[in-house]
């Protein structure tokens, strides 16, 4: 290809130089099956690769199969695509791997980390041992004011309504829970949480985990017998007793992840 | 239930977006200037669970204001992040996406060390993945179609049912003729 010049660059029309960009863009041409890849999924918008360099065994790639720089200028209707193929990506490796977890990753920009010029997301499989940290992230503190003036900024752009907080409210809301709590059928004699003879922590229906348990392995319980035995998964959306007083104080993830063992 | 998303959505304390589906809050423990989650209304403990519409319009929300944060606070980059599960680092019982606005020299650091497999291994997670998602595919499929067919079905059941009260208005009209 012959060098160009910025006076060239200058001459080219928007369309010429988002040509130019697709030309030089390694994941065209992985979309366009000139360089070979390992591809997991594909369909008529996105195509999901597994990652050259990898943080652990399954990172995935997907990437849009439209050539943009960043994953901000999609449209709407793509985004809407990627985030439901996301989300089944996480579950498939999950089921298939063996993971814990899934970590999402969306770098835009070379400052953020972006290595390459293509709108991609990272799924990252993870276990608990696998001593990523990258995705820890600082707690800093910030004044109240701060934050204040900040949220105005973005509620102008966004064009969202604030309202002011109101303490008292949030007191007399707290007044009809309780009486909503009485009015719930008492779910606690049904055996719906899942679980094995060997495990620690008992799941929903739905969870990803408890879909692994097949067989004679699977045991159903009530709340209170799947409480008084194990701990809970997160996807019950419940703390263990030992978790939720330390809830209050602060959240630190080692103490979550003790309670959990 | 004890949420501390569901609290803050409750207290609407610093936020910023809201839409059907989705609310984003600024982050009282920020990594950066700027740090935003969004996460869906409705009570759902890992990503797994949201509903497939509900998930397309988070990721729509998020899209969106990641993208003032390049014009309100010229950031130079963004991060996007989701940490599904404990083990992935997920600290609260509701599935949040944080937004992370980056500047130059802010200090913190998102990349991990990349891994070296053998081809081998690369292969069997390819097979195992690719094995995985075409049932995954299939049965989103089945139940799509299952979902039509259940749709159609209910719309027969309807139509009749809607033809039901001009019938009876018919016969009401021959009784009122009767002398």
């Amino acid at each position: 290809m012959p060098e160009l010049t910025e006076e060239d660059l200058e001459k080219m029309s928007p369309e010429q130089i988002a040509e130019l960009q697709k030309q030089n863009c390694i994941f065209c041409h992985i979309i366009e099956g000139r360089i070979p890849a390992k591809k997991v999924y594909e369909d008529d918008k996105c195509l999901a690769i597994l990652d050259i360099n990898p943080a652990s065994k399954g990172h995935m790639l997907l990437v849009p199969k439209e050539h943009h720089v960043v994953l901000q200028m999609l449209e709407e209707e793509t985004i809407r695509h990627l985030g439901r193929i996301t989300k089944m990506l996480s579950k498939t490796a999950i089921r298939s791997l063996g993971a814990e977890g899934t970590n999402i990753y969306v770098a835009s920009g070379a400052i953020a980390g972006q290595k390459a010029p293509h709108a991609m997301i990272h799924i990252i499989p993870r276990n608990e041992h696998d001593r990523i940290a990258c995705f820890e992230l600082p707690e800093k503190s910030i004044p109240d004011s701060d934050l204040k003036k900040m949220q105005q900024i973005f509620a102008k752009v966004l064009g969202t309504k604030i309202e002011p907080v109101a303490e008292k409210i949030i007191e007399t809301k707290s007044e009809p829970q309780q009486t909503r709590q009485i009015s719930i059928p008492n779910f606690s004699s049904q055996k719906k949480y899942i679980t094995s003879e060997k495990a620690k922590r008992f799941h929903v229906e739905k969870c990803p985990f408890a879909e692994k348990i097949t067989g004679k392995s699977r045991i159903y319980l009530t709340e209170e017998e799947a409480r008084r035995t194990r701990d809970p998964c997160s996807c019950t959306g419940m703390i263990s007793k030992k978790g939720r007083k330390k809830q209050l104080e602060k959240i630190n993830i080692d103490e979550l992840e003790e309670m959990f063992e | 239930m004890n949420c501390i998303e569901c609290e803050m959505l409750r207290q609407r304390k610093n936020l910023i977006y809201e839409d059907e589906y989705s609310a984003a809050f600024l982050y009282d423990k920020p990594a950066a200037a700027g740090h935003i989650v969004v996460f869906p209304k409705q009570h759902h403990p890992i990503i797994e669970n949201i509903p497939d519409d509900i998930m397309s319009s988070l990721f729509l929300a998020v899209n969106k204001i990641s993208m003032t944060c390049f014009d309100v606070f010229k950031a130079h980059g963004t991060n996007i992040l989701i940490r599904n599960g404990l083990a992935a680092g997920q600290k609260t019982t509701h599935a949040a996406i944080h937004i992370i606005p980056r500047f130059e020299n802010d200090g913190l650091n998102l990349q991990w060390t990349p891994l070296k497999f053998t081809d081998d291994e690369m292969t069997t997670a390819e097979l195992s993945l690719k094995a995985e998602i075409e049932k995954e595919t299939s049965e989103h499929y089945k139940i799509q179609a299952q979902t039509e067919k259940e749709e159609i079905a209910k719309q027969e059941r309807l139509q009749p049912k809607e033809e039901i009260p001009e019938e009876e208005n018919y016969m009401l009209k021959q009784l009122d003729r009767m002398p």
